[in-house]
Protein backbone atom coordinates (compact mmCIF):
# COMPACT_ATOMS: atom_id res chain seq x y z
CA UNK A 1 0.00 0.00 0.00
CA UNK A 2 2.84 2.34 0.87
CA UNK A 3 4.15 1.98 -2.67
CA UNK A 4 0.89 2.85 -4.32
CA UNK A 5 0.59 5.92 -2.10
CA UNK A 6 4.10 7.01 -3.01
CA UNK A 7 3.20 6.42 -6.65
CA UNK A 8 -0.01 8.45 -6.38
CA UNK A 9 1.86 11.28 -4.74
CA UNK A 10 4.83 11.48 -7.06
CA UNK A 11 2.60 11.26 -10.12
CA UNK A 12 -0.02 13.74 -8.96
CA UNK A 13 1.91 16.24 -6.91
CA UNK A 14 3.36 18.49 -9.64
CA UNK A 15 -0.09 18.86 -11.22
CA UNK A 16 -1.80 19.29 -7.87
CA UNK A 17 0.39 22.23 -7.03
CA UNK A 18 -1.03 23.90 -10.13
CA UNK A 19 -4.54 22.99 -8.93
CA UNK A 20 -5.13 20.66 -11.88
CA UNK A 21 -8.71 19.43 -11.59
CA UNK A 22 -8.30 15.83 -12.85
CA UNK A 23 -5.43 15.21 -10.46
CA UNK A 24 -7.42 16.69 -7.62
CA UNK A 25 -10.32 14.33 -8.39
CA UNK A 26 -7.95 11.36 -8.23
CA UNK A 27 -6.63 12.58 -4.92
CA UNK A 28 -10.13 12.82 -3.46
CA UNK A 29 -10.93 9.28 -4.60
CA UNK A 30 -7.69 7.94 -3.16
CA UNK A 31 -7.97 9.43 0.32
CA UNK A 32 -11.66 9.98 1.02
CA UNK A 33 -12.08 6.58 2.76
CA UNK A 34 -9.28 6.93 5.28
CA UNK A 35 -10.21 10.56 5.94
CA UNK A 36 -13.78 9.52 6.64
CA UNK A 37 -12.65 6.84 9.07
CA UNK A 38 -10.47 9.37 10.89
CA UNK A 39 -13.19 12.03 11.01
CA UNK A 40 -15.74 9.47 12.19
CA UNK A 41 -13.51 8.41 15.05
CA UNK A 42 -13.29 12.00 16.32
CA UNK A 43 -16.73 13.52 15.59
CA UNK A 44 -18.92 10.44 15.11
CA UNK A 45 -20.83 9.08 12.15
CA UNK A 46 -23.44 11.82 11.73
CA UNK A 47 -21.21 14.72 10.68
CA UNK A 48 -18.09 12.85 9.52
CA UNK A 49 -18.82 13.36 5.80
CA UNK A 50 -19.36 17.06 6.34
CA UNK A 51 -16.04 17.34 8.14
CA UNK A 52 -14.26 15.52 5.32
CA UNK A 53 -15.81 17.78 2.69
CA UNK A 54 -14.83 20.85 4.66
CA UNK A 55 -11.32 19.45 4.96
CA UNK A 56 -11.16 19.07 1.17
CA UNK A 57 -12.05 22.72 0.71
CA UNK A 58 -9.17 23.66 3.03
CA UNK A 59 -6.84 21.21 1.28
CA UNK A 60 -7.67 22.62 -2.14
CA UNK A 61 -6.90 26.14 -0.97
CA UNK A 62 -3.71 25.16 0.81
CA UNK A 63 -2.29 22.84 -1.88
CA UNK A 64 -0.22 25.46 -3.72
CA UNK A 65 1.53 26.09 -0.40
CA UNK A 66 2.25 22.40 0.32
CA UNK A 67 5.94 22.21 1.15
CA UNK A 68 6.44 18.47 1.28
CA UNK A 69 7.78 18.41 4.82
CA UNK A 70 5.59 15.36 5.42
CA UNK A 71 3.99 13.04 2.88
CA UNK A 72 0.92 14.44 1.18
CA UNK A 73 -1.17 11.76 2.89
CA UNK A 74 0.00 12.78 6.37
CA UNK A 75 -0.58 16.44 5.55
CA UNK A 76 -4.12 15.69 4.32
CA UNK A 77 -4.94 13.59 7.38
CA UNK A 78 -3.62 16.29 9.70
CA UNK A 79 -5.91 18.85 8.09
CA UNK A 80 -8.79 16.38 8.46
CA UNK A 81 -8.05 15.77 12.15
CA UNK A 82 -7.81 19.51 12.82
CA UNK A 83 -11.07 20.14 10.99
CA UNK A 84 -12.73 17.45 13.11
CA UNK A 85 -11.33 18.83 16.38
CA UNK A 86 -12.40 22.37 15.49
CA UNK A 87 -15.85 21.07 14.74
CA UNK A 88 -16.03 19.34 18.11
CA UNK A 89 -15.04 22.54 19.87
CA UNK A 90 -17.64 24.55 17.94
CA UNK A 91 -20.36 22.18 18.99
CA UNK A 92 -18.90 22.56 22.47
CA UNK A 93 -19.00 18.86 22.98
CA UNK A 94 -16.65 18.40 25.83
CA UNK A 95 -14.97 15.23 24.75
CA UNK A 96 -11.49 15.42 26.17
CA UNK A 97 -9.33 14.45 23.23
CA UNK A 98 -6.60 12.98 25.33
CA UNK A 99 -8.79 11.23 27.79
CA UNK A 100 -7.46 8.15 29.50
CA UNK A 101 -9.96 5.84 31.06
CA UNK A 102 -8.88 3.53 33.79
CA UNK A 103 -10.42 0.57 35.54
CA UNK A 104 -13.64 -1.05 34.40
CA UNK A 105 -13.01 -0.67 30.69
CA UNK A 106 -9.93 -2.84 30.70
CA UNK A 107 -10.96 -6.42 29.84
CA UNK A 108 -7.74 -7.71 31.41
CA UNK A 109 -8.64 -6.19 34.76
CA UNK A 110 -8.92 -8.92 37.40
CA UNK A 111 -7.46 -11.61 35.14
CA UNK A 112 -4.20 -12.02 37.07
CA UNK A 113 -3.13 -13.29 40.49
CA UNK A 114 -1.16 -10.92 42.68
CA UNK A 115 2.06 -12.60 41.54
CA UNK A 116 1.32 -11.56 37.92
CA UNK A 117 0.37 -15.03 36.63
CA UNK A 118 -2.89 -15.72 34.85
CA UNK A 119 -5.91 -16.29 37.05
CA UNK A 120 -8.31 -16.51 34.12
CA UNK A 121 -6.20 -17.37 31.09
CA UNK A 122 -7.45 -16.76 27.56
CA UNK A 123 -9.30 -19.51 25.71
CA UNK A 124 -8.23 -20.71 22.34
CA UNK A 125 -10.34 -19.05 19.66
CA UNK A 126 -8.36 -18.93 16.58
CA UNK A 127 -7.36 -22.45 15.54
CA UNK A 128 -9.02 -21.91 12.19
CA UNK A 129 -7.68 -18.41 11.79
CA UNK A 130 -9.31 -14.98 11.67
CA UNK A 131 -11.12 -15.69 8.41
CA UNK A 132 -13.26 -18.50 9.81
CA UNK A 133 -14.13 -16.53 12.95
CA UNK A 134 -15.66 -13.89 10.70
CA UNK A 135 -17.98 -16.38 8.97
CA UNK A 136 -20.39 -15.51 11.74
CA UNK A 137 -21.57 -12.09 10.61
CA UNK A 138 -22.57 -11.13 14.12
CA UNK A 139 -18.91 -11.32 15.06
CA UNK A 140 -18.10 -8.76 12.36
CA UNK A 141 -20.95 -6.53 13.56
CA UNK A 142 -19.71 -6.82 17.12
CA UNK A 143 -16.19 -5.80 16.15
CA UNK A 144 -17.56 -2.84 14.19
CA UNK A 145 -19.67 -1.83 17.18
CA UNK A 146 -16.71 -2.12 19.53
CA UNK A 147 -14.49 0.02 17.32
CA UNK A 148 -17.14 2.69 16.94
CA UNK A 149 -17.52 2.94 20.69
CA UNK A 150 -13.86 3.29 21.60
CA UNK A 151 -12.86 6.69 23.02
CA UNK A 152 -12.18 9.14 20.18
CA UNK A 153 -8.41 9.20 20.22
CA UNK A 154 -8.05 5.44 20.70
CA UNK A 155 -10.24 4.95 17.67
CA UNK A 156 -8.30 7.50 15.65
CA UNK A 157 -4.91 5.97 16.44
CA UNK A 158 -6.20 2.46 15.70
CA UNK A 159 -7.68 3.56 12.36
CA UNK A 160 -4.47 5.27 11.34
CA UNK A 161 -2.02 2.60 12.48
CA UNK A 162 -3.71 -0.75 12.04
CA UNK A 163 -6.07 0.07 9.18
CA UNK A 164 -4.44 3.03 7.45
CA UNK A 165 -0.82 1.88 7.73
CA UNK A 166 0.52 5.19 9.11
CA UNK A 167 3.71 5.09 11.22
CA UNK A 168 3.84 6.36 14.80
CA UNK A 169 5.75 9.45 13.65
CA UNK A 170 3.03 10.21 11.14
CA UNK A 171 0.28 9.62 13.70
CA UNK A 172 1.89 12.06 16.16
CA UNK A 173 2.02 14.64 13.39
CA UNK A 174 -1.60 14.04 12.30
CA UNK A 175 -3.18 14.02 15.75
CA UNK A 176 -0.78 16.30 17.60
CA UNK A 177 -0.07 13.81 20.36
CA UNK A 178 3.17 12.53 21.86
CA UNK A 179 4.64 9.29 20.68
CA UNK A 180 4.21 7.58 24.06
CA UNK A 181 0.60 8.74 24.12
CA UNK A 182 0.00 7.26 20.66
CA UNK A 183 1.44 3.91 21.75
CA UNK A 184 -0.68 3.76 24.91
CA UNK A 185 -3.85 4.66 22.99
CA UNK A 186 -3.17 2.01 20.35
CA UNK A 187 -2.54 -0.69 22.94
CA UNK A 188 -5.74 0.19 24.81
CA UNK A 189 -7.76 0.00 21.61
CA UNK A 190 -6.30 -3.40 20.76
CA UNK A 191 -6.90 -4.76 24.27
CA UNK A 192 -10.55 -3.64 24.14
CA UNK A 193 -10.92 -5.35 20.81
CA UNK A 194 -9.33 -8.53 22.15
CA UNK A 195 -11.64 -8.45 25.18
CA UNK A 196 -14.75 -8.03 23.09
CA UNK A 197 -13.90 -10.79 20.64
CA UNK A 198 -13.11 -13.12 23.53
CA UNK A 199 -16.40 -12.22 25.18
CA UNK A 200 -18.27 -12.91 21.94
CA UNK A 201 -16.50 -16.24 21.51
CA UNK A 202 -17.49 -17.32 25.00
CA UNK A 203 -21.05 -16.05 25.18
CA UNK A 204 -22.22 -15.50 21.60
CA UNK A 205 -23.19 -12.00 22.69
CA UNK A 206 -21.61 -8.67 21.97
CA UNK B 1 11.72 -12.38 34.92
CA UNK B 2 8.67 -11.27 32.95
CA UNK B 3 5.29 -12.01 34.47
CA UNK B 4 2.23 -12.92 32.39
CA UNK B 5 0.72 -9.55 33.22
CA UNK B 6 3.76 -7.82 31.70
CA UNK B 7 3.36 -9.87 28.53
CA UNK B 8 -0.14 -8.49 28.05
CA UNK B 9 1.11 -4.95 28.70
CA UNK B 10 3.95 -5.24 26.21
CA UNK B 11 2.14 -7.20 23.49
CA UNK B 12 1.74 -4.18 21.19
CA UNK B 13 5.36 -3.21 21.49
CA UNK B 14 6.25 -6.82 20.59
CA UNK B 15 4.02 -7.15 17.56
CA UNK B 16 4.95 -3.67 16.29
CA UNK B 17 8.61 -4.66 16.33
CA UNK B 18 9.54 -1.93 18.78
CA UNK B 19 11.51 -3.98 21.28
CA UNK B 20 15.24 -3.99 21.71
CA UNK B 21 17.14 -7.23 21.30
CA UNK B 22 17.19 -8.27 24.97
CA UNK B 23 13.61 -7.25 25.65
CA UNK B 24 12.45 -9.23 22.64
CA UNK B 25 14.50 -12.26 23.68
CA UNK B 26 12.98 -12.26 27.18
CA UNK B 27 9.51 -11.84 25.73
CA UNK B 28 9.98 -14.76 23.34
CA UNK B 29 11.43 -16.97 26.05
CA UNK B 30 8.33 -16.37 28.15
CA UNK B 31 6.09 -17.26 25.19
CA UNK B 32 8.07 -20.46 24.61
CA UNK B 33 7.42 -21.55 28.19
CA UNK B 34 3.89 -20.23 28.83
CA UNK B 35 1.03 -21.55 26.72
CA UNK B 36 -1.45 -19.03 28.15
CA UNK B 37 0.63 -16.08 27.07
CA UNK B 38 1.38 -17.67 23.70
CA UNK B 39 -2.37 -17.99 23.25
CA UNK B 40 -2.93 -14.41 24.40
CA UNK B 41 -0.49 -13.02 21.85
CA UNK B 42 -1.94 -15.22 19.07
CA UNK B 43 -5.47 -14.07 19.90
CA UNK B 44 -4.37 -10.45 20.24
CA UNK B 45 -2.87 -10.55 16.74
CA UNK B 46 -5.87 -12.43 15.36
CA UNK B 47 -8.16 -9.66 16.63
CA UNK B 48 -6.27 -7.05 14.63
CA UNK B 49 -6.30 -9.32 11.55
CA UNK B 50 -10.06 -9.71 11.88
CA UNK B 51 -10.63 -5.95 11.84
CA UNK B 52 -8.46 -5.63 8.75
CA UNK B 53 -10.65 -8.13 6.94
CA UNK B 54 -13.93 -6.35 7.65
CA UNK B 55 -15.39 -4.60 4.64
CA UNK B 56 -15.08 -0.99 5.78
CA UNK B 57 -14.61 2.47 4.42
CA UNK B 58 -16.13 1.85 1.05
CA UNK B 59 -16.94 5.23 -0.40
CA UNK B 60 -19.86 5.84 -2.77
CA UNK B 61 -19.28 7.84 -5.89
CA UNK B 62 -21.97 10.25 -4.63
CA UNK B 63 -19.79 11.39 -1.78
CA UNK B 64 -16.85 12.02 -4.08
CA UNK B 65 -19.07 14.03 -6.44
CA UNK B 66 -20.56 16.03 -3.58
CA UNK B 67 -17.06 16.86 -2.36
CA UNK B 68 -15.90 18.02 -5.77
CA UNK B 69 -19.01 20.20 -6.15
CA UNK B 70 -18.40 21.72 -2.76
CA UNK B 71 -14.76 22.50 -3.58
CA UNK B 72 -15.78 24.00 -6.92
CA UNK B 73 -18.45 26.16 -5.24
CA UNK B 74 -15.94 27.44 -2.71
CA UNK B 75 -13.62 28.85 -5.37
Amino acid sequence: MANSIAAIESELLPKLLEQDETSFNKLVEAYYGIMLALARSIVGEAIADEVVQEAWVSIYRALPKFEGRSSLKTWILRITANEAKTRLRKESRTISLDQFEEGGDNPLFGRFHDDGHWQKPPNSWQEDGPESLLINHEMGDCIEFTLNHLPAMQQAVFELKDLGGSSFDEICNILDISSSNARVLLHRARVSLFGKIEHFQETGEC
Amino acid sequence: MLKCKHITEQASSYIDGEMGFMQRLKFRMHLALCKHCKRFVDNFKAGIEMVKRLPRNQVDKDKIDATLRRVRDSK
